[in-house]
């Protein structure tokens, strides 16, 4: 085809080509001259009904966005616009990387649609985690008007239309191999910071997938490298950004820095739209946070204060030995969101423990931890859920304390579903379902909310704090995002005089800290690590000798103190 | 048809009529006819067409069952749909689960699966007609029509509709031929008596007509398609290009797996993004037009 373009164009001949289809002429008039068919007075009247049936569903022009008169919505400008941008400029080929909560699905189900009107698309895939196959089927059924279908098993692919399935099970055999021999006019992958890496089988999967136009959406192109940019581009559109070390040599000054911002925005821009809220893209309900302190009970304080001391001895012991402090961090975290995640740790340490003075230490630390008579966060949410009669959503970070709520609200007859990760698509959508229908509370732990939408509830309690700023936005945004009608009201739930106290005031700062700083589309070229900054956390913790000086020490963490330089230092 | 124009059945009104007059020509009676409100009994092979559930059909056919033709209740516009549905839950009240209510009138606005449906049903069988203007002792002129769209495509597309057909009797070829003749009165005629008197074949004429549709073609602006095949070996350069440059620190086996998915990724970007112009014919008709003292036919 290229050489029968470039001969056309060498002879100056058209660069079109021409066929005539539709109708089988000859066989028509066989059938009107040999049976007798449409000669009755009522084949006219369909005729002319055929003909205007027809009319009806004509592409008139290039630039227009047809779905618009065929969905059952009514789209936000900012997302009609990125919709038409991506047929008209982009092509069809596009990173969709608006701020969470502004609509990605919202346009690429505009994007579907349209090619669907125009007839460019007869078969798509949609790709996305396990956990919202369902929502996405019902989303694109319901709001758009697509026949969509989920994947149910190796035999879906073959279908025609529209089909709706986890990456994981498609990047699994025999399910790959079937995937692979299709042929899709569209295909749209949400959350598609899941391909950054080309080594990974995510990424080989959708590398070699026969499509026409793909669609990737992720609210986060660039997560720790800017080399993440050119793979995810590089799936749209090979050598769009020259190969890796052409990409490195004119746009990379260190892994996390860009040579040259405005030249790689440019560039960028070609292949994707981001839109901000910033920029007006969104106004949403108010949101009321409120931090509603607690206060530890006597036998909580002591556990809390022993497990401190047993973290500070450890840590000192973990630095000299040079040892990881991931477990130390797990275990701070976890005595932040109760007692009982914290116990599972300990367990788990003293299974590994080969120095008896520490098994002894971590076995009274666990029967210390067991013999708490009452909880101080678990009276305080049965307060809260005495105050508010509609529904609720609490968020935990942890299982143990996702368990112990479920335990509780169940034996004080509060109706209460969890969610979860770990859970099979079904049941997460039974459970979604159950909450939106006749449940009160939903328990969920962070791995399960991810990318689900709950916005007929407006009411959350965060049982514990994620020491991340921008997963409590992402906890929130569940709830706080397009669709809400309501005022959305969350409260934080502290514990005094421990750590968590001190984190969430400076959370606050530097929740806007990160927003000024990721909100911008610099964030593209983001240097944040926000794994530093949990460690930073732990270590003032565990190196200061009061608050005040442990408060100090997190204030002066900076933005730029979490740039990691060429060859992976940070600057401090 | 240009884009400033309205296009078909964008009104309530106008969907209404359509659907009185599908569901006229097609058998079905209509049961109740209230203010932008249907409701219409369905033949069998109505039901078929509109209603999908193969395995319903399969499962009466096989049990030779006789049951109840279905009847559906079409409202056009919201506040019929209102009334209509308050009317119908008055006379049969509701499950007890809210969630559970199963909405019995349908709302047939632009977009809606069913409307759809009608359309397509409308068009297929509305593919073919032979007809001719007055009595059977007037003179005619036979024509053969075609109708359809012309499809510009690349990456985005726009289509156009076109009505061609050509005199059997002189393969005189006019353009815009339904627009012109979709008001008259016309009835329906067996082929063979419509083509009796004429002197050249349907064949010879599908062959005139399908050079008129080439010629259509080849006489458009065709700016688009130069800009689309300008933009499509740009990108098969940059494609080109960074496997180029990926070969030379490749193993031999590497290379071959790396020059396949180029040519794979070529192949798509020519099925996205080549130009093409496809010509689809969706009606045929034979047309017998009264022959007027002035000339040959009256068009």
């Amino acid at each position: 085809m290229r050489e029968l373009a470039d001969q056309l164009w060498a002879a100056g001949q058209r660069p079109w080509s021409f066929s005539i289809s539709g109708l089988d002429v000859e066989g028509e008039l066989e059938a009107l001259l040999r049976v007798g068919r449409g000669t009755r007075d009522a084949d006219w009247e369909l005729f002319r009904l055929g003909a205007m049936a027809r009319q009806a569903f004509i592409t008139p022009a290039f630039e227009q966005l047809l779905a618009l008169e065929h969905v059952q919505f009514t789209p936000l400008a900012h997302q009609v616009e990125t919709a038409l941008r991506v047929v008209r400029d982009l092509r069809g080929r596009a990173i969709l990387a608006d701020e969470v909560g502004l609509g990605k699905t919202i346009e690429a189900g505009l994007v579907l649609k349209e090619y669907l009107v125009r007839g460019l698309v007869r078969k798509a895939l949609v790709l996305v985690p396990a956990s919202l196959v369902s929502q996405w089927t019902k989303e694109l059924n319901q709001k758009f008007r697509i026949h969509a279908v989920p994947q149910r098993d190796e035999w879906t692919w073959d279908a025609e239309g529209v089909i709706v399935a986890s990456i994981d099970t498609a990047k699994r055999p025999p399910h790959a191999e079937r995937v692979r021999a299709q042929w899709w006019d569209l295909i749209i992958v949400d959350e598609a910071h899941k391909l950054k890496n080309p080594s990974t089988k995510n990424w080989q999967l959708l590398n070699q997938l026969q499509h026409k136009y793909m669609l990737l959406l992720t609210a986060t192109p660039v997560q720790n490298q800017l080399k993440e940019l050119h793979t995810l581009v590089t799936l749209l559109k090979p050598g769009e950004l020259g190969n890796p070390a052409e990409f490195a040599e004119r746009f990379v000054a260190s892994p996390r820095t860009p040579k040259d911002p405005a030249a790689l925005r440019q560039t960028i821009s070609r292949v994707m739209i981001r839109n901000r809220r910033e920029d007006g893209a969104l106004e949403l309900p108010k949101r009321y946070v409120r931090v509603m302190p607690v206060a530890l009970t006597p036998e909580e304080r002591a556990f809390y204060e022993a497990v401190q001391s047993f973290l500070k001895s450890e840590f000192e012991r973990s630095r000299a030995a040079r040892a990881s402090i991931l477990p130390l961090i797990t275990l701070q975290r976890e005595i932040c969101s109760s007692a009982y995640a914290a116990l599972l740790s300990l367990e788990k340490m003293l299974k590994k423990a080969r120095d008896p003075e520490r098994a002894r230490r971590l076995q009274s630390l666990i029967e210390q931890g067991t013999s708490i008579p009452s909880y101080a966060k678990v009276e305080a949410v049965l307060k809260l859920l005495e105050d508010a009669p509609e529904k609720i959503i609490i968020f935990t970070e942890y299982r143990a304390s996702q368990d112990f709520l479920m335990y509780t609200l169940k034996k004080h007859g509060i109706s209460a579903v969890p969610f979860r990760g770990g859970f099979r698509r079904g049941k997460k959508d039974w459970m979604r379902e159950l909450f939106s229908k006749k449940i009160r509370v939903l328990v969920a732990t962070e791995s399960g909310g991810e990318g689900i939408n709950l916005q007929f509830c407006h009411h959350m309690i965060n049982y514990d704090l994620p020491w991340n700023p921008m997963r409590l936005e992402q906890r929130i945004g569940r709830i706080h995002r397009l669709g809400q009608t309501h005022a959305c009201h969350v409260v934080h739930l502290v514990t005094k005089d421990t750590i968590e106290e001190h984190i969430l005031e400076v959370l606050q700062e530097k929740v806007r800290m990160f927003e000024a700083v990721i909100g911008r589309l610099d964030e593209l070229v983001s240097d944040v690590r926000l794994d530093l900054w949990e460690k930073r956390i732990f270590e003032a913790a565990m190196t200061s000798r009061d608050d005040e000086e442990f408060l100090a020490q997190l204030k002066a963490v900076q933005v730029e103190d979490l740039v990691v330089r060429k060859g992976g230092a940070s600057r401090r | 048809m240009s884009p400033e124009t309205q296009a078909p059945l964008r009104t309530p009104e106008q969907r209404l009529s359509f659907c009185d007059r599908y569901f006229t020509s097609v058998g079905a009676r209509t049961l109740l006819a209230r203010p932008m409100y249907r409701e219409y009994e369905l033949p069998a092979d109505v039901d078929k067409e509109l209603i999908e559930r193969p395995f319903y059909w399969m499962w009466v056919e096989a049990t030779h069952q006789s049951v109840e033709p279905t009847v559906l209740r079409l409202a056009f516009d919201a506040e019929s749909h209102a009334r209509e549905e308050a009317r119908l839950n008055a006379e049969q009240p509701a499950a007890p689960f809210s969630w559970s209510v199963k909405r019995r009138v349908e709302l047939v606005d632009f977009g809606s699966p069913l409307f759809d449906r009608i359309l397509l049903s409308a068009a297929q069988r509305g593919r073919i007609a032979c007809v001719r203007e007055g009595d059977a002792e007037r003179e005619i002129v036979p024509w053969m029509m075609v109708n359809g769209v012309f499809a510009y495509t690349a990456d985005l597309n726009r289509e156009e509709w076109f009505s061609y057909a050509v005199c059997l009797d002189n393969l005189q070829i006019v353009d815009r031929f339904y627009e012109r003749i979709q008001h008259r009165d016309f009835s329906g005629v067996p082929a063979p008596d419509l083509l009796r008197q004429s002197r050249h074949t349907v064949h010879e004429a599908w062959r005139h007509l399908q050079r008129a549709l080439a010629d259509h073609a080849a006489a458009q602006d065709d700016a688009w398609a130069q800009e689309a095949m300008a933009r499509l070996k740009g990108d098969l350069a940059q494609l080109s290009a960074y496997y180029e440059s990926l070969l030379d620190e490749l193993t031999d086996e590497e290379r071959s797996l790396a020059l396949q998915e180029r040519d794979r990724k070529q192949a798509a970007l020519i099925e996205k993004s080549a130009p093409r112009i496809e010509c689809r014919v969706h009606q045929v008709a034979l047309v017998g037009l009264c022959v007027q003292r002035a000339g040959p036919s009256r068009l």
